[in-house]
């Protein structure tokens, strides 16, 4: 077989590749997990508390915690982003999240009224596919793993009745967000 | 002036280990063994000294009723190896 070869400049080139590639294992130190798991559940549980005491009319007013997450989570990356130089999987993940967010975004703000109870299902859907890729990115099993139970609960949420909806999500972002994204922060610490 | 090469790194069986390891993130005692084609004592002494540098962790426990010994590459390990490909590609500019 023939092989090619590579100028110094070019196998340097491949080397410093595989090291930011490396690199992507520690990144990673959870907060953002920490952030988000405790917000969902905060505007979860919040939703369903306000659907139980039948005020139907202000039962998603807690969602509005969302665009200001979104926010939050920009100006975390932007800072990030000052200090270091992105690399591929980082760049790949960016744009995945940033499109996933967006869709949710215009999913619950413009369409909850045509979805109804197919909403929250769609959404966990979107969560999860954003989890996993990470995961498998990033090679943290825990995410991957996040990703699937939040896949599976998405399907079981077409099947529940909409009150019961935010409690499953809030449920979930615990267990499947908050969580895994403390793990992430005591290995990140102990690297 | 040239700035001296890491010596933990600047040694072939701790270098080659090093390397697999940042390429493939974690490995078992058995794909080093593989791979380097070094004796079981001479990686045994190598992964102690990495260990001790913390550029690797070593974790101990069984697989399928067998003693299992994985390796895993640590943040300090990629920064030192890091370090020591941008030190050589200064030797060769």
């Amino acid at each position: 077989m023939e092989k090619d070869n590579l100028t110094p400049e070019q196998s340097f080139e491949l080397i410093t590749k595989v090291i930011n590639e490396a690199r992507n294992r520690f990144e990673e130190n959870g907060l953002i997990y920490v952030f988000w798991g405790a917000l969902i559940a905060l505007a979860s549980f919040g939703q369903y508390y306000l659907l139980k005491t039948e005020h139907t009319d202000i039962h998603w007013y807690p969602y509005l915690l969302m665009p200001l997450g979104s926010i939050f989570t920009g100006i975390y990356y932007a800072k990030k982003k000052k200090t270091k130089r992105k690399n591929m999987i980082e760049k790949i993940l960016a744009v995945l999240w940033n499109v996933l967010a967006l869709y949710m975004l215009i999913l619950g703000f413009l369409f909850a009224g045509h979805l109804r109870e197919n909403l929250l299902p769609i959404i966990l859907i979107l969560l999860s596919i954003g989890i996993i890729v990470s995961g498998v990115s990033i090679r943290k099993n825990i995410l991957l793993f996040s990703g699937f139970i939040i896949g599976i609960s998405a399907i079981y949420a077409f099947y529940l009745n909409l009150i019961y909806q935010p409690l499953l999500a809030g449920i979930i972002s615990v267990v499947a967000i908050l969580i895994p994204g403390i793990i992430l922060m005591y290995q990140h610490k102990n690297l | 002036m040239y700035k001296k090469l890491n010596p933990l790194l600047h040694s072939q069986l701790r270098l080659a280990i090093i390397s697999y390891l940042v390429s493939n993130g974690k490995a078992d005692f058995t794909e080093l063994k593989e791979i380097t084609n070094a004796t079981s004592g001479n990686i045994s002494v190598q992964l102690k000294k990495l260990e001790e540098a913390k550029y690797i962790k070593i974790t101990k426990g069984f697989l399928n009723n067998y003693p299992h010994t994985s390796i895993e590459i640590t943040k300090k390990g990629v920064d030192a190896f890091e370090e020591y490909v941008e030190t050589i590609k200064k030797y060769l500019k």
